[in-house]
């Protein structure tokens, strides 16, 4: 009597433990089990929502699964997208990815090179390191701009220009959130064209800055020249008056002889050798500005340390790259060694210096040079020069002329 | 003598120094019209104010380049060579011509 009741016991136990370790529906299959065998396998309808049960059990730990391999999938895809952009404070919440690894980019209120610089750099980092590494843009989110400078302009254009011609994708704008100004500035700069967004036809309200549509041009490409000219009759299209064209002339030809001299010289590919060029006026102030953009080497790399203590900072990497750039614009001086050569950079101030007021800026890598004149009511013209590092890079060399025209 | 209209024979945009810089570069402008009207032996009239203007590289490798390649020496350019303007404005390239072929140095053979 005693062993057949540690039998049961026994008995009971092992399923018990068997309970525990399938979970509640062992009471179901056993049941299932009985009323098989009472019923001679035909199924009851307690069987059928025990299959249901079951099945409900196996779908919601199927799903769970699927969201904790999502979860960790998206985990790995933002730590990734992270190093891989180069996302920074600026633009840690610029940026999305959907399940296809498609990145949606939230471009920031305000684009510019003066007030904004890091968190403009920062963004067009981000752009930059998605075409470089061939990263799928699902979306430019342009909604939130209020405001955009003609240089910011410009390099948003040349990296957008440069993602369409290497990675071959078109990119989704939402036309209708832009803000009216705005769009009527990109419409003029030729957004439109390399967005491929069908342009409204009604006539834009005239605001007091107008852009030019950007020109692309190829390093020692046939047109170069034309190119510089055609800059030159529409900018006196817009300004309805003539410029002194052949200071303007003398510093883009300078610019583009630097380029397919110095700024790509480890690049191979073609596709990668172009230049932009833009400008705008605002008719108020009558301020023309003129940028021209590469997306090369920059000049602190190409320029030489001449003397022994030069080469020293540049050891100890204590020669900061708007040093470099400022030594850059002295006379003689250039990455080929050759004397003759390194005149071309003094070219670019000409242009400023002929107008009353007019200034150059430089930005080259995170350095930026700045020379500014500006003629006294004694008629001598003074010059200021100022020199600033930042943290982020503008991804080559950007050269900006502004300058005051007269009525 | 010869006349050399650079905006009418050669471009209106002349512009860098190599043939990689661009199909109007003062290295063919030299060596296809420059060097060899020099070479004729007739005094050269070059006309400079028809373009849209000219940068450093240019000037200097189409003119300095005639002394640097020991082609001519700077005192037998200043006998046979004339830069022509009507336009004042260029004047000033005029005188980065003078500047570049005095500042010439024949390189060593």
């Amino acid at each position: 009597m005693q062993a057949a009741t540690l039998k049961s016991l026994e008995v009971q136990m092992r399923l018990n433990a068997s309970r525990d370790a399938l979970g509640p529906d062992l009471e179901s299959l056993e049941e299932l089990q009985w009323s098989r065998s009472i019923r001679g396998g035909r199924r009851s309808n307690r069987s059928r929502r025990h299959h249901h049960r079951r099945w409900l059990l196996r779908r919601r730990a199927k799903i769970q699964r699927c969201r904790i391999r999502k979860i960790r999938q998206s985990r790995s895809i933002e730590s990734h997208l992270a190093s891989a952009l180069s996302m920074n404070k600026h633009t840690v919440t610029s940026v999305r990815c959907d399940d296809s690894r498609r990145i949606t980019i939230n471009l920031p209120e305000r684009l510019n090179f003066l007030e904004d610089y890091e968190d403009t750099c920062s963004h067009f980092a981000i752009l930059r390191n998605a075409v470089e590494k061939g990263w799928r843009i699902k979306r430019l989110d342009f909604s939130k701009i209020s405001s955009i400078s003609t240089s910011a302009a410009l390099v948003l254009a040349s990296t957008v220009d440069q993602w369409k011609e290497r990675v071959r994708g078109r990119l989704k704008a939402d036309l209708p959130s832009w803000q009216a100004d705005i769009t009527r500035l990109l419409c003029q700069m030729g957004y439109f064209e390399l967005l491929g967004l069908r342009k409204p036809a009604h006539e834009w309200p005239r605001g007091d800055t107008t852009f030019l549509p950007f020109m692309r041009g190829k390093v020692g490409g046939e047109d170069s020249g034309a190119m510089a000219k055609q800059l030159r009759v529409n900018i006196e299209n817009m300004v309805g008056g003539s410029i002194r064209k052949h200071f303007l002339f003398e510093g883009l030809s300078e610019a583009i002889t630097n380029v397919s001299q110095h700024a790509y010289t480890d690049v191979v590919d073609d596709k990668r050798k172009y230049w932009w060029l833009s400008a705008s006026f605002n008719s108020v102030t009558r301020e023309l500005c003129v940028t021209f953009y590469d997306k090369g080497v920059g000049i602190p790399k190409t320029l030489p340390a001449h003397k022994l203590f030069e080469k020293i900072k540049l050891v100890f990497d204590a020669w900061s790259d708007s040093k470099k750039i400022e030594a850059a614009m002295e006379i003689g001086r250039t990455s080929s060694g050759m004397e003759e050569r390194g005149k071309g950079l003094q070219n670019l101030i000409e242009f400023a210096k002929a107008h009353e007021i007019g200034k150059v800026r430089v930005s080259s890598l995170r350095g930026c040079f700045e020379e500014a004149y500006e003629t006294g009511q004694s008629g001598e013209q003074e010059m200021g020069r100022s020199r600033t590092d930042f943290r982020h890079s503008v991804g080559g060399t950007l050269i900006e002329w502004s300058v005051i025209l007269k009525c | 003598m010869k006349t050399i209209s650079i905006g009418k024979d050669y471009s209106d945009t002349p512009l860098g120094r190599y043939e990689g810089d661009g199909p109007f570069n003062g290295t063919r402008f030299r060596e296809e019209f420059l060097r060899p009207a020099l070479e004729s032996g007739e005094a050269v009239h070059v006309k400079i104010d028809d373009t849209e203007g000219y940068g450093s590289s240019f000037l200097d490798e189409a003119f300095g380049g005639l002394v640097r390649f020991g082609y001519f020496s700077a005192s037998e350019l200043q006998s046979k060579l004339v830069i022509e303007l009507e336009d004042q404005d260029y004047n000033l390239y005029k005188n980065l011509i003078w500047r570049y072929i005095d500042s010439a140095q024949p390189a060593p053979k």
